[in-house]
């Protein structure tokens, strides 16, 4: 984890409201893990005054470049929206709780919405890569947008050969629908053992569910995964102090765990941003 | 030309540097030592530790604000007995900066309690008590509040500690000065200040406070001039006790301005959070500033503010 400034070598429009950055920062490019995030200070003066946290869509090791996709959603990412490739960006990470790919996975379903897709984009990738040393992890991608033109990523994970079902809010692309229907039809489908049962994939540590989007997305498929027995996990979103685990303003609630009642709120930042799913209190949201 | 002379005294205490980080924005120390080495500081001042674990306050917990931040963490902590054991060792290792550890409590008992339990811990310079956290139903504000609560609290801790005391005002006052000399009266060797204003800040579209307590800590260069007339008042008020700066310090240009105003040492906040190197660049910017001008010691910068003659007399500063 480093504090850089770096070149910000190509800067675009990826989606209305969505942007592509990629960075020079060979440092965060060799460290990433899929599921980590960089914060990344907007402008130098004070307002806006805090930095931003944003989830990695790849690290390229050999070129030392690192890939993100933010949306802009207010004063802060309006102002990252403007910045001429060219500048330079001042970053700090990688940071936070990556996703765990256990050691016997044979089956990953990754189910992504909007500007949550990106982390599942770089978790393809590694799962992918893993396939050529004996892991052979069947990877299942399914991408939720409000419409055609909102999706991100979708070309992306074309080219990493994965199988990629889309759902969109009007069907302009896919089926109409969310996520979590398209999620729901393939447990159907693909529940090799104990076909019928009700929790068909209990007790079984190689298959897993991985997610990251909007909360109440996240919420749904989790009460899913959780129906089905399927094991899962979770990247969340909270605003952010320092992301150094400091502040402690980022903290979301996890389930109780009776033997230490300071272990209540856990920080997004440095305990997440990814957790298990059965672990988080979704009714927050 | 030689260097500056950086050092400071703040009573009791003799610092490297007036660059001090502020409680609550820092952890315990190692979490910033992984980007820089911070022995470099002046003085850490840790997380405020409460006699029994604390599980905080619920999210969401910050809220950014025009040049500012919002915050109700609720003084989430490990509890002093899990702070001995996992978070003073590392302190304890530290070989430059001034460690100063943050108490809070709901009732002068606990105050007590805490500052008797950590007297006799090696690795501790000073206690800073925390008399105005504002996001706590109970304690920690209603002492900072009143001068009569400030002495009686005060007074006790004195008695149960020889290590040096300061004690971090509350900004949520109407007189300022009536709190600091009750502070220093009953036995506070240094004042810091300020601590946050309380501030809300509302979502238009859900009608709906932006942090889940409703109000929360106003931080951030939003609050400097705040912070720097309550520094002023206080220092012309009570001139002979140090203080301590706080309030929005991103650059050495800000602390210089605590300085003038006479702060002998500052503490850097929510800058950490902006940059988290903002510590040890003020360091740099702080020598450079001193070097340019020729001056020859950090001192120098103390009450250094020029007021015209006419308003000297002037005993009070009223808001309105």
């Amino acid at each position: 984890m480093i504090q850089v400034k770096a070149p910000l070598l190509l800067h675009r429009r990826v989606a209305p409201e969505h942007f592509l950055m990629r960075l020079l920062a060979p440092v965060i490019a060799r460290e990433a893990r899929p599921g980590q995030f960089l914060h990344i200070r907007v402008g130098s003066g004070d307002n806006p005054l805090l930095r931003r946290p944003i989830s990695l869509l790849n690290a390229d090791r050999q070129a030392g470049t690192v890939d993100l996709i933010y949306k802009v959603v207010g004063s802060g990412t309006a102002v990252l929206a403007k910045l001429p490739a060219g500048g330079r960006l001042d970053l700090l990470g990688p940071l936070g709780h990556p996703f765990e790919i256990p050691g016997g996975l044979q089956e990953a379903f990754l189910a992504g919405g909007g500007v949550g897709i990106p982390p599942l984009y770089f978790l393809a990738k590694e799962l992918v890569k893993s396939r050529g040393s004996g892991g052979k992890v069947k990877v299942r991608v399914f991408l939720g947008a409000r419409t055609k033109e909102w999706l991100i990523c979708g070309d992306l994970f074309k080219r990493l050969k994965v199988e990629t079902r889309v759902a969109t809010d009007d069907g302009s692309l896919g089926r109409k629908g969310s996520v979590v229907d398209l999620m729901k039809a393939a447990l159907r489908m693909s529940s090799p053992r104990k076909r019928g049962s009700d929790s068909p994939f209990r007790g079984n540590d190689e298959v897993m569910l991985f997610m990251c989007g909007p909360t109440p997305m996240m919420a749904a498929g989790a009460a899913l995964a959780r129906r089905k027995g399927l094991r899962a996990q979770v990247s969340l979103e909270e605003r952010m102090g320092c992301a150094m685990g400091c502040c402690l303003g980022c903290v979301v609630e996890v389930a109780a765990e009776p033997a230490s009642s300071h272990a209540r709120f856990q920080r997004v930042c440095t305990e997440g941003p990814v957790f298990p799913a059965e672990a988080v209190v979704w009714s927050r949201s | 030309m030689k260097q500056p002379d950086l050092s400071i005294r703040l009573g009791p205490l003799n610092l490297q540097n007036p660059v001090m980080t502020a409680s609550g924005t820092f952890g315990y120390g190692p979490e910033y030592h992984r980007l820089y080495d911070v022995n470099l500081l002046g003085g850490i001042v840790t997380k405020s530790i409460t006699l029994k674990p604390r599980p905080g306050n619920p999210a969401p917990r910050i809220y950014e604000t025009p040049s500012g931040m919002l915050n109700s963490i609720g003084l989430q902590n490990v509890g002093v007995e899990a702070f001995v054991k996992t978070k003073l060792p590392f302190l304890r290792g530290l070989r430059g900066p001034k460690v100063i550890v943050s108490l809070a409590g709901e009732s002068v008992s606990e105050y007590v309690a805490l500052a008797r339990r950590l007297d006799g811990e090696k690795g501790i310079d000073g206690f800073e008590l925390n008399i105005s956290c504002p996001n706590c139903e109970q304690g920690g504000m209603e002492f900072g509040v009143d001068p009569r609560g400030t002495a009686r609290l005060v007074k006790a801790v004195a008695a149960a500690t020889r290590r040096p005391l300061i004690v971090k005002l509350s900004p949520n006052v109407t007189d300022v000065v009536a709190i600091a000399r009750a502070a220093a009266g009953a036995g506070a060797q240094i004042l810091s200040l300020i601590n946050t204003l309380v501030g809300l800040a509302v979502d238009p579209a859900r009608w709906k406070p932006r942090i889940a307590t409703v109000t929360g800590g106003l931080s951030g260069p939003a609050i400097r001039p705040v912070a720097l007339r309550m520094v002023w008042q206080v220092h012309r008020a009570l001139p002979k006790i140090p203080l301590i700066g706080i309030g929005g310090i991103l650059t050495a240009a800000d602390a210089v301005e605590f300085m003038l105003c006479g702060a002998s040492a500052f503490q850097v906040g929510t800058a950490n959070y902006v940059n988290p190197q903002a510590p040890v660049e003020i360091l740099q910017g702080l020598r450079t500033y001193l070097t340019e001008r020729k001056l020859v010691s950090a001192k120098k910068l103390v009450g250094g503010l020029k007021v015209p003659r006419v308003l000297r007399g002037i005993p009070k500063v009223v808001a309105g």
